[in-house]
């Protein structure tokens, strides 16, 4: 009987649990994937994107025949909250913001809005996380969110939303999650390079008409939230060997006009030694990294490819800084290292934090790089057909 | 006199302190602490470790020289029963103080992220009825439910600590000291604050079947405090020092950027299961204790005293009139900051007190057995 009691008492605790005031039915939820912050004329326009889930998930019959469908929404506000209010609107549905998983800033958002003032208003957010993408853009926001990946998937699948599988075969310009965005944005010293997404059409056609495609072409350069300029991505080749450093480059080697090589490097190892001669410190760079043959036109031996590879390195870690320089910007990364290493002298530099350092000085830029091996082929092979 | 033979071996009680301490160092200090100290909050925490230890040692000989006997007996016999409650009193004010602050934080946790829509009188009754439900259960069901609830939150602990070394980098912990010594140190206040609550041991020592080694002892206090440096290193790490400094709740943020592959992330429920642990178990071994100091673990009037007790707490918990911000302003500049220095300080005292006496123990302990 006393059993009885207890199991009748088990079962009743656990109706309890259906009694949720806080319960949602997955299929009545609109899930906001992608919000793109705009700013004109003092007023904050939102561009939300809606994506419908029968498109993201697996179904079993494989991938639709029709193209993912997406919505875009756009509101305005004097503050985000108030365009999202304006956005509720209309949404017919409750709005879920857990799935959000990108978020893109204008090119004028991130030149005038206030950039603490926006991550606060979507950080105090509870459903909010600091997990999604964070890009700039020069691109209406509309035909962004509106620009599809291939295959008819769903723009979950463009990088806009998983950027790292393109990033890792092209490691060039680092995606960024708001967690390490607002990380850089509020670090004393360090400059923020934020990756920055356009469209192009010119690269794929799908049945002869052009297909536009998302690609990141460069990123946004910022010190803390003030913004500086944007950089294509040609010309911050040598920003790779400093920061966000990762296995994958490649680097072309040419003999004046003359293609030769191809090489791709392993995740560099780079040390950055400080010297503090006359007050200014002169920042000296050492980067070792381990290169793999793609292409080879020109017979080279491994000594001499070596030796092309990292003068390439370090042409590539000069231009970069020497653009920086031009721009007021440091986008190698060096202040921040000195602030690291040496806090006492960056705070009397730079007065703590509040002026930029003032043209940091590169010094002696040492390069190595060793061939490991040479791919399918052997180092040397006969360039002749027998 | 038939004395209760309710007793709990060191083992049980390592488990529950590790899980009723453990939740005040690993989530709700941890704001404090980055906002004090900001990147140096690690030196923080590391500088509390030898004032740890020298406290753990004060603390192991007040319960040695004691005999592990009830503390309110041991001061009545070699006092009088005036001393005897005075020596009580404080501990029964901080299990009072360690209900209300457990509650609230974990309700309003609960209210915030993940039951906005509950009514939040809901929430804090059903979270103290638990509790003084356990409590009510006796001390052995406290210590068989902490072993049972404590792997589970060590297993996720490492869990989210490894997903998230993804997001993590070490670089931003320097430079070193960018901090004044006065942040610094108000950093250490806040670990201390949360790990002088050990006091309670001397307060439920009589209920232990074996003596406590002053190893095991260690090993349990200093445990605890390695428990501080998790959230703090993996909040500045993650999210930078001002960032984390400027979050209500940085262990819980980092539950929630819990990220494996492209198929599994949202995975911030498991740490509720982690929180509601720690809070229960804090909240029932709280309760527990305040009764049984006051003598009235085998009252008949425990049950409606009991529920009195918690008919109160709800009530001052859910008072509308205390904001959150009232009560973070309360637990950094008051709350924290006198439990550090006062109960840093109490066993110190009560050595003083119990050496002089010190010889009686041995005969009394004689004529008892």
């Amino acid at each position: 009987m006393r059993t009885g009691l207890k199991i009748a008492w088990a079962i009743g605790i656990c109706c309890l649990l259906a009694g949720c005031w806080d319960i949602k039915s997955l299929q009545d939820v609109n899930y906001f994937t992608g919000i793109g912050i705009d700013y004109e004329n003092e007023r904050y326009e939102m561009y939300i994107q809606q994506l419908d889930f029968s498109s993201v998930a697996k179904s079993e019959g494989g991938k639709s025949d029709r193209p993912a469908v997406v919505w875009v929404g756009q509101a305005s506000g004097k503050t985000l909250s108030e365009a999202i209010i304006e956005l509720y609107q209309t949404t017919q549905q409750a709005v879920f913001w857990g799935h959000l998983n990108s978020i893109v800033f204008s090119k004028r958002a991130l030149e005038h809005a206030d950039l603490l003032g926006v991550i606060d208003s979507l950080i105090r957010y509870p459903e909010i996380r600091y997990t999604p993408w964070v890009y700039g853009t020069d691109k209406p926001l509309r035909e962004l969110y509106t620009t599809r990946p291939f295959f008819n998937l769903s723009p979950m699948n463009s990088i806009l939303y998983a950027p790292e599988t393109n990033y890792n075969q092209r490691p060039i310009i680092a995606p960024m999650r708001m967690s390490s965005f607002i990380r850089s944005l509020r670090e004393p010293g360090q400059t923020t390079l934020l990756p920055s997404l356009s469209i192009t059409s010119h690269t794929w056609t799908q049945n002869r008409k052009p297909d536009p495609k998302l690609e990141i072409n460069g990123v946004y350069v910022l010190r803390n939230t003030k913004y500086l300029e944007w950089l294509p991505a040609e010309k911050l080749l040598g920003v790779r060997w400093l920061v966000n450093k990762k296995q994958g480059s490649r680097i072309m080697l040419t003999e004046g006009d003359e293609r030769v090589a191809t090489v791709r490097l392993s995740r560099p190892k780079t040390k950055v030694r400080i010297e503090m001669g006359s007050g200014e410190p002169v920042f000296n760079v050492e980067v070792e990294a381990v290169a793999t043959v793609l292409e080879m036109w020109k017979e080279k031996t491994e000594a001499e490819l070596e030796k092309m590879a990292g003068e390439q390195m370090r042409d590539q870690i000069r231009s970069s800084h020497s653009l920086g320089l031009e721009i007021h910007a440091d986008i190698l990364g060096l202040e921040h290292r000195l602030y690291r290493r040496d806090y006492a002298a960056w705070k009397r530099l730079t007065a703590d934090g509040h002026t930029p350092l003032a043209s940091p000085r590169l010094g002696e830029v040492k390069t190595t790089v060793k061939i490991a091996n040479s791919g399918m082929y052997k180092m040397k092979h006969r360039r002749s057909e027998y | 006199m038939a004395m209760p033979q309710i007793r709990i071996n060191v083992i049980q009680t390592m488990l529950m302190f590790n899980l009723a301490i453990g939740i005040t160092n690993h989530v709700i200090i941890v704001p404090l602490i980055l906002q004090s100290a900001f990147r140096d909050s690690w030196i923080s925490a590391l500088l509390a470790v030898p004032a740890v230890i020298v406290w753990t040692i004060v603390l192991f000989w007040v319960m040695k020289l004691t005999g592990q006997r009830s503390l309110f007996r041991w001061f009545r016999e070699h006092y009088n029963a005036v001393i005897a409650w005075l020596v009580i009193l404080p501990l029964v004010v901080l299990c009072m103080m360690i209900l209300f602050v457990t509650v609230r934080d974990t309700t309003i946790w609960t209210k915030v992220t993940y039951l906005p829509k509950t009514p939040y009188p809901i929430t804090v009754t059903l979270f103290v009825a638990s509790g003084m439900a356990a409590a009510l259960c006796g001390l052995r069901t406290i210590a068989i439910a902490s072993g049972i609830l404590l792997p589970g939150v060590i297993v996720f602990g490492l869990f989210v600590m490894s997903v998230n070394f993804q997001f993590k980098d070490y670089g931003y912990l320097l430079p070193l000291l960018s901090n004044d010594a006065a942040s610094i140190a108000r950093g250490t206040q806040y670990t201390l604050g949360g790990l002088v609550e050990f006091i309670l041991l001397i307060g439920l020592q009589h209920h232990l079947s074996k003596r406590f080694r002053l190893r095991a002892l260690l090993v349990l206090t200093l445990a605890v405090t390695g428990l501080v440096f998790g959230p703090v290193l993996a909040a500045i790490t993650i999210f930078g020092p001002f960032e984390a400094a400027d979050q209500r709740y940085p262990a819980f943020e980092q539950w929630r950027m819990v990220m494996l592959g492209k198929f599994i992330s949202h995975l911030d429920f498991l740490s509720i299961y982690q929180w509601l642990s720690g809070s229960l178990i804090r909240v029932a071994l709280a309760s527990y204790l305040l009764f049984d100091l006051l003598q009235l673990t085998r009252s008949r009037f425990k049950l409606p005293l009991m529920t009195l007790a918690g008919f109160l707490l709800v009530l001052v918990c859910s008072d509308a009139r205390i904001s959150d911000a009232n009560f973070f302003h309360f637990i950094s500049k008051y709350y924290f900051p006198n439990v550090m220095l006062f109960f840093y300080a109490f066993p110190f005292v009560l050595l003083l007190m119990i050496i002089p006496k010190r010889g009686k123990t041995h005969e009394s302990q004689a004529s008892a057995t």
